[in-house]
């Protein structure tokens, strides 16, 4: 471990940080206000870290810890997949990868009454936003945006949906534009809903388009140096492992709309 | 029989306050929510945690905490000899207990109400210390799966033997039916959070020796995680 | 967990259809296989294979018995196979027996041969010591660890590795000369040991039906969606020697006759994969 003296945030930020570790110390550091994100705790003058990740600073005073799991926390105003196991009078019961099933109202809908209540199977996929996040109590979602518009949540229909890290689904959401969905996106034309919860859903003109989209976002992960160069390489590799030959498509090539 | 030569080293040529090699891999198990592979030795584990989800047994559900169970199994072939060993004995009864108590009391289970942790442990080898490897297995394959922990726990036994105290017994040494201790603490906290003495006799344990290799295996595991 | 959403199940079925699966595979292509030979050194042998998710180790303990009064000129052998929980949650307690019996039983058909022991994959006389009185007991352990489909197939793969892992140790009988009764004195050597000769055991190849096709290799979401699937186990002669049929759906003969001939054919690729597999696992553990 690094045996630099807690309490100078630059000793840990971009460091491999482990539960129980110390990584900032308050009283070295009165007079600031500092906010704490997932993964952090406060115990007195100490803050530990309880998830095992990457330990990341946004300047001046936003620390947390960056990490990648399969699982799923649910958090206020994240954009989710989420599939349908069940529904009840006021409620559907939603899987979303988290410690609890959650609920979306049958009204948080555009223009939702009583009247118009949407019929979905146990099974549909939904992209859907998370809006109440309580510990202790199932989360809330809703297929609306902040005023109220459908915006582009609501059920997917056809298309492929697959599972990744949360860590992936990240990543791939993240601004400047994923250079992976990039490069796919100069070439293919597809549609993709990445939900935070580390699932995405692809879908393309052909069902070939699809496999090449969804193995080449799957294989992403374990990419680090992402220069354009061995990119498209890598992605001519995956499209041949595929069987299809990469730039082949003679669709015009658009960017990934990602939603 | 003598287990600690005169030049003072033991059977295997490791002195008195000397582990044995460490292994650990994270992932070990594709479709769990996290997992490792833990080797001591030749005693060697998997562990693969599943979970937080939705609590399967509705009677079990608890309402201001997350539910922690843990099953513990040997496989037939980790043993020196052959053995049929269904599932649920006396002994692994005990085992998942202890691995399930030591674990629910670093994971903040309260941040998880209404939820399931399950944690499976499987031995694949067993030389003796087969329970502090499936400790550090186990905390190993929670922090794979992102559950928010106060600290890693780690474990190791120690034993006393010929009057000498002996860290991280093999299975040799474990069957010389000497007083030994199994000590999990938290060692960024200083805590013990298990500890189980099997002993027939009164015996003075050297525990600064055994903190020594603990603090080694804790180094271990942070720089398998990196 | 939950279970596929319907677009899923239509994309898979679908993908199935047009020769393309979801993983970019065709219908009768494998996953690429790893073989990893020694991973349990208290075995005889052992060997560790994995297939995409799916991963099983399998065992091979051998130890001094008496052959059954039946046939005194043959060795036992005998497969078990149990499905940890950490493949699986359901399988913790009593929930993987099913499923662990219906493996043991499968393989044992596969690769043991007869009840008489004859057209066994491992030649059992070579397993007498003493006839009538002395002959090893291998024990086959398998442990699956992690379940992404085909465990058989990968089941049948590791069983065949550890094998070719594999050394008895050589036995010298010490006196002959002692009476009929009593069990002749053996002295076991910790130096010389004998390899197998294990290309006579088959590979299995499981073939699923998915709608009107079948596939090989069958993922777990894909196991989700089968009707039912064969278990054909070829030899390297490509002789069948043994075949399993699970799932409700009923076949037509003819397809179970196209399905013989398929995987009769497939089974020839993934024996030289193997065997490169397995032979390439054997020099890397030499090395180290």
């Amino acid at each position: 471990m690094a045996k630099e003296q807690p309490g100078s945030p630059a000793s840990f930020v971009d460091q491999l940080v482990v539960p129980g570790d110390v990584v900032l110390d308050l009283s070295n550091m009165a007079n600031q206000t500092i906010k704490l994100g997932s993964g952090l705790r406060q115990e007195s003058d100490a803050i530990s870290v309880t998830k095992a990740g990457k330990f990341r600073l946004s300047k001046p005073n936003k620390y947390w810890v960056e990490s990648s799991q399969k699982r799923y926390v649910p958090c206020l105003g994240d954009s989710i997949l989420g599939i349908v196991v069940d529904s009840k009078a006021d409620n559907f019961l939603v899987d979303i990868k988290g410690p609890a099933l959650a609920f979306l109202p049958v009204l948080a809908f555009e223009g939702g009454t009583r009247r118009n209540i949407p019929k979905f199977e146990a099974g549909t996929l939904l992209y859907v936003r998370v809006v109440k996040a309580n510990p202790g109590m199932n989360a809330e979602l809703s297929c609306t945006d902040a005023s109220g518009k459908a915006a582009e949540f609501g059920p997917l229909k056809d298309g492929y949906m697959f599972e990744c890290s949360t860590g992936l689904s990240r990543t791939l959401l993240s601004s400047p534009p994923c250079p992976v969905l990039e490069a796919l996106g100069k070439k293919i034309s597809f549609e993709v809903a990445v939900g935070l919860n580390g699932r995405v859903w692809v879908n393309a003109a052909s069902p070939s388009t699809v496999i090449i989209t969804a193995n080449a976002i799957m294989k992403s992960e374990s990419l680090s140096v992402q220069s354009d160069l061995n990119l498209y390489a890598w992605m001519e590799d995956i499209c041949s492992s595929c069987g299809v030959v990469y730039g082949d498509t003679q669709t015009p090539a658009i960017q990934p709309s990602i939603w | 029989m003598e287990f600690v030569s005169p030049e003072g080293l033991r059977l295997d040529g490791r002195r008195p306050t000397e582990m044995r090699q460490i292994r650990a891999e994270l992932g070990a198990v594709a479709k769990a929510d996290g997992s490792a592979v833990f080797e001591m030795g030749n005693t060697k584990v998997v562990a693969a945690v599943y979970g937080p989800r939705e609590v399967q047994n509705r009677s079990q559900q608890l309402s201001d905490q997350a539910l922690v169970r843990c099953e513990y199994s040997m496989a037939n072939f980790s043993t020196g000899d052959r053995m049929r060993k269904p599932k649920g004995d006396r002994r692994s009864t005990e085992i998942s207990l202890v691995i399930r108590q030591t674990m629910e009391a670093c994971i903040m289970t309260h941040l998880m109400p209404r939820s399931q942790i399950d944690i499976f442990v499987q031995v694949l080898q067993a030389d003796g210390g087969t329970r502090s490897a499936c400790i550090n297995a186990a905390t190993l394959a929670l922090a794979d799966a992102g559950i928010p922990m106060h600290d890693l726990v780690t474990s190791c036994s120690a034993g006393y033997l010929n009057s000498t105290p002996l860290l991280d017994l093999n299975y040799v040494e474990d069957s010389a039916r000497g007083p030994d201790v199994t000590v999990g603490i938290l060692p960024k906290l200083d805590k013990v959070t298990l500890l189980q003495r099997i002993s027939c006799r009164l015996c003075m344990t050297d525990t600064t020796g055994e903190y020594k290799g603990i603090r080694i295996s804790t180094r271990w595991i942070n720089y398998n995680e990196g | 967990m939950v279970g596929l959403s319907l677009g899923e199940k239509h994309f898979i079925q679908g993908g199935i259809a047009q020769d393309l699966r979801s993983d970019g595979r065709k219908r009768l292509t494998y996953r690429p296989i790893y073989v990893e030979t020694g991973v349990i050194p208290q075995a005889n042998g052992s060997a560790r294979v994995r297939m995409g998710g799916t991963n099983v180790i399998a065992t091979v303990k051998a130890e001094l018995g008496r052959p059954s009064q039946l046939q005194p000129d043959k060795g036992k052998v005998s497969i078990h196979i149990d499905c940890s929980s950490t493949a699986e949650p359901v399988f913790e307690g009593r929930g993987h027996e099913e499923l662990s019996t219906e493996l043991s039983v499968s393989l044992q058909r596969s690769l043991l041969g007869g009840k008489s022991g004859s057209g066994a994959g491992i030649d059992l006389s070579s397993l007498v010591v003493v006839e009538g009185k002395i002959c090893w007991d291998l024990y086959i352990d398998g442990l699956v660890v992690c379940s992404d489909g085909n465990l058989l197939d990968a089941l049948g793969a590791a069983i065949k590795a550890a094998l070719s892992n594999t050394g008895i140790p050589r036995v010298q009988v010490a006196s002959s000369a002692s009476g009929d009764e009593d069990q002749p004195e053996v002295d076991i050597s910790d130096e010389e040991f004998l390899q197998f000769d294990t290309s006579g055991v088959p590979v299995i190849v499981t073939l699923t039906k998915v709608g009107k096709h079948y596939i090989a290799d069958a993922t777990a979401e894909e196991e989700s969606q089968m009707s039912s699937a064969v278990s054909i186990s070829v030899n390297r002669k490509g002789h069948i020697c043994g075949l399993t049929k699970r799932g409700g759906a009923g076949l037509d003969p003819s397809i179970i006759l196209d399905m013989i001939s398929v995987a009769k054919h497939v089974s020839e690729k993934l024996m030289n994969k193997l065997d490169s597999e397995i032979a390439a696992a054997e020099a890397s553990e030499d090395e180290s």
